[in-house]
This record gives C-alpha cells, sequence and structure tokens, in this order.
C-alpha cells in the first residue's frame, strides 16, 4: 500500500510532463501583472520624495537614498523592473527574471511603508515565487527559439509548479469562504450594500445599492459563500470544472465592476493549472498545425 | 488497553518515515541522480508549504497566532482571508492647511496618495498601524511634514497643517453625500 501511495504521490507532485501549460501561464500572469506594474509606474511620484516617503531606515545609512528617493530614481526602478517584467514574459531566463522581480517587489514593499496589506500582493509574491521552479520557459519562448531554433520546440518540466499554485488557488478559496461562514459582519447583505456604498463602491455598484432590496444583497452574500466554498473541489472535478470557471470568471468581473477591486483578476489565468498539462499540450499541438516539437522525444511526437 | 499518546506519536512518526523511505525507494532506480536530488528536495518545499499553509489554516479557524513561524504562517494566512475591515460609517483622511490670519482650506490629499477610490482611502487611512495608535500618529506627523513642504511651494504663507479623521453615514446616494455632518477625530498637526 506504502508503495502504491508513494506511486500516486510521485505521479501527482513529480511526473515529467509537457511545459505548455506553465509557459501559458507564465505569459498570462505575467502579462496581468503588467497591467498592474504599468498603473503603479503611473504613479511614479508619489513614491518619491515629490510625494510622501515613509523611509524605514536611518538617514545616516548609505541606503537612505534608495528609501527617500528622488524621483528619477524611481523611475529607474520602474524602468528596469518592467525590463525583468518582459524577461519574464517572452521566456528568456524567466527563473531568473521571477527571482529579481522578487527583489523588485520587496523594495516596492518597503517603499511603500503606509501602503495597505493586502492578500493580492502575498498572491503575486507567491506566485513568483512558485516561478523560481525551473521549467516555465521550456515552450513558447525566447529561451527556446535560441536554443532549438524554433518557438514551438519545448522540453519537458516537473509538474510541480502547477500542483502548487493549484494548491494554493484552492486554499485560498476555502480559506476566505470559510471564514465567511463565521465571520459576523458575512452573515447578512448589509457588507455589501456598505461596500458599494462606500467609497470602494463604483458608479455601478451605487446603482445596485439605489435600486436592490436588502434582501437581495443577503441572497447574493449567501451564494457567494457557498460558491467560494464549493469551488476549490469543483476546480479539480474534471467533468464540471468548465462550470466553476465561468463562475469564477463573472464573481471576479463583478467584483472588479461594482467595487473596483479588480488584482484578483489574478486567479482567473491561474485556473489553467486545473487542467492536465498533456491537454493543453494537445491543444497548442494543434493550434500550431503539428509544428510543436521536443529535441527529447522528436521521434514520437512529430 | 489502549496506546498511549507518545506510542500514538511515535507511530505517526513512523509512518511518515516508512512513506517517504517507500517514496525514495521508489526512485531507486530512477537513472538520474540530479533528478532524485531534486525530487527529495521539492518534497522538502512541499512538506514546508503545506506545514505553513496548515498553520494559515490554524489562524483562520481560530484567529489566534500560529504557534510556530508565525511571520510565515500570517503570510499563508492573509492569502485566505476575507475582507474584514467593514465599517458602516465612511472615513477619510482629512487635511486642513491654515495661515496665520486664521482663515484656511482642505488639501486635496488624494493627490499624495497612489491608488484610487478605496485603494487610495485605505493608504490615507494608514490601515496597517490600526493596532498601534502611537506609531500611526508618528507616522502621520512625518507625512503631514512632508505634505507641508510640498504646500509650501504652492503657498509659502502657509503656517501649519493640521490632519483629522472625518466619519459619517453612508448614502446610496453618493460616497460624499451626507459628509457635512462628519465627526472629526484631530490626529495632529504640523507647523
Amino acid at each position: 500500500m506504502m508503495t502504491a501511495l508513494a506511486h500516486h504521490w510521485d505521479r501527482f507532485f513529480h511526473r515529467e510532463v509537457p511545459p505548455h501549460l506553465i509557459a501559458v501561464l507564465r505569459i498570462a500572469f505575467g502579462l496581468f501583472f503588467l497591467l498592474y506594474w504599468v498603473t503603479q509606474w503611473s504613479q511614479a511620484s508619489l513614491f518619491s520624495t515629490s510625494g510622501l516617503v515613509s523611509p524605514w531606515i536611518l538617514p545616516t545609512s548609505p541606503l537612505f537614498v534608495f528609501f527617500y528617493p528622488e524621483t528619477w530614481i524611481i523611475h529607474v526602478f520602474f524602468a528596469s523592473s518592467t525590463l525583468f517584467l518582459l524577461s519574464f514574459i517572452l521566456g528568456w531566463r524567466s527563473q531568473l527574471s521571477s527571482l529579481l522581480i522578487l527583489l523588485c517587489l520587496s523594495y516596492f514593499h518597503l517603499l511603500t511603508q503606509y501602503s495597505f496589506g493586502t492578500s493580492f500582493f502575498r498572491l503575486f509574491v507567491f506566485i513568483f515565487l512558485v516561478f523560481l521552479i525551473p521549467g516555465s520557459d521550456s515552450a513558447l519562448s525566447l529561451r527556446m527559439y535560441v536554443k532549438h531554433g524554433s518557438l514551438w520546440a519545448w522540453e519537458p518540466v516537473t509538474i510541480f509548479a502547477q500542483r502548487l499554485l493549484a494548491l494554493q488557488v484552492s486554499v485560498t478559496y476555502f480559506g476566505v469562504g470559510w471564514q465567511k461562514l463565521f465571520l459576523p459582519d458575512w452573515q447578512s447583505g448589509a457588507i455589501l450594500l456598505s461596500s458599494y456604498t462606500g467609497k470602494w463602491g463604483t458608479p455601478l455598484g451605487r446603482f445596485f445599492a439605489r435600486h436592490l432590496p436588502l434582501s437581495a444583497f443577503d441572497a447574493v452574500v449567501q451564494g457567494v459563500k457557498l460558491f467560494e466554498i464549493t469551488l476549490p473541489f469543483g476546480l479539480w472535478w474534471k467533468r464540471g470544472q468548465m462550470w466553476f470557471f465561468i463562475g469564477g470568471f463573472i464573481f471576479h468581473t463583478l467584483v472588479t465592476v461594482t467595487m473596483s477591486i479588480w488584482w484578483f483578476q489574478c486567479l482567473i489565468p491561474l485556473y489553467i493549472v486545473f487542467l492536465s498539462p498533456e491537454a493543453v499540450y494537445d491543444y497548442i499541438h494543434r493550434l500550431s498545425r503539428g509544428r510543436t516539437f521536443s529535441p527529447r522525444t522528436v521521434d514520437t511526437v512529430q | 488497553m489502549g496506546r498511549s499518546c507518545e506510542e500514538m506519536h511515535l507511530g505517526t512518526v513512523y509512518r511518515l518515515f516508512r512513506f517517504f523511505a517507500t517514496l525514495y525507494v521508489v526512485h531507486a532506480g530512477c537513472p538520474s541522480p540530479p533528478s532524485f536530488i531534486r525530487k527529495a528536495l521539492f518534497d522538502a518545499v512541499l512538506l514546508g508549504y503545506l506545514f505553513v499553509t496548515l498553520e494559515g489554516a490554524y489562524i483562520t479557524c481560530t484567529h489566534k497566532p500560529a504557534p510556530f513561524l508565525s511571520f510565515i504562517a500570517e503570510f499563508a494566512y492573509v492569502m485566505m482571508a476575507p475582507y474584514q475591515g467593514n465599517a458602516l460609517g465612511n472615513q477619510a483622511l482629512a487635511v486642513d492647511a491654515f495661515y496665520r490670519n486664521g482663515t484656511s482650506y482642505r488639501v486635496p490629499v488624494d493627490r499624495y496618495f497612489p491608488g484610487a477610490l478605496g485603494e487610495a482611502n485605505a493608504r490615507q487611512l494608514l490601515l496597517h498601524f490600526t493596532e498601534r495608535p502611537m506609531d500611526r500618529r508618528l507616522e502621520y506627523t512625518f507625512l503631514l511634514s512632508q505634505m507641508l513642504q510640498h504646500e509650501r511651494v504652492r503657498d509659502p504663507l502657509i503656517d501649519h497643517l493640521s490632519a483629522y479623521i472625518e466619519t459619517w453615514e453612508r448614502s446610496v446616494d453618493g460616497y460624499e453625500t451626507l459628509r457635512a455632518d462628519a465627526t472629526r477625530e484631530f490626529i495632529t498637526s504640523v507647523r
């Protein structure tokens, strides 16, 4: 029995798979993060001495200039971190790029001492940490182009990174749904109505607040709790997962358009980690009209 | 007769050891040693991740600090935590700039804080200082001194700035609708 269990463990966490799934995620998440990063860059002066800065080190330190920076330093910081991000998206030394982006995120976090601690920022950090695992640039990447002369070339990778991300997405939804079952604020629709009428509310949110009765908000909150509790299981359920993908997309999109909380849309591209890497490979192989090839398995694939 | 607690724990440790020993026996025929080492390393990462995530789940269920590695557990917890800062009223930072003759104007604080709507509001309220009021006041004093320098560039005659937290009822008619009736809590003043 132990041997069977070990085989299952090995197959689930360590088997070698085509890298296309993790490569698609690298590109999709990278583009999403680029959007986030550009919105931050557009406010660069506010992170410098032209805005308000809260240095966390003493003025006598030689590093003080980086934590009480002039605007040009911030622009150099954003420009270089955007280059790392582009390198990550294009698949040129993605592992090293992830590490550099993580360093940039750490600096950015320390720079904005008066920022708010958020789940989404930690999710960003976690995702880039997982991309430190090698393999995300083993398909649809510049690295493959330089190494094998074709963007369609690929090399097998471990499924480990995909599994870690799938576990985290499940845990995130389950933890959020579980707490909402018990937190006093989440026992009625008042929290939603309150959010729509507060500073987070968008014009559409306020429109709902004006025209829907409290009972409708009660029903939505109960529905959201049920959805968030079932989602982590539904995402793994091969036969019905597409409905949960669509449900998740609608849920996050509604949160974005009614409450201007858009960062959790990063979870939508992550749904791909619940698919089979072989199925994603088959799809891309068909899309490329059979041009994908792996030098290690060239006889069997072509 | 039932087994003692120690025996049960030892049994669990033994079963875990046997599982991983079997796992690596399964890999024993693995042709490339680096692959074997890589898997062992990944298993160590995975176990660490699962442990920290369980600690995050412990905080989720009990709302008590995690017993070990609390900083990392807190990180895991926040990745699975819903919005819990619901206030039934609106709150915002208000800063007034005063001249020597007693006249004043309201500083548009939005131009000093990144983000829009709720994000800017959360930053302005220094929410991560909520449980440390003294630090929060010091932080506001520091930020306000920078704001004063910027405002003086626009108008050198400004004497001082005062910061308040304003609280008012929410309304379906708009965010600012009932702000005229806001209550004010003085935070700090910078000259």
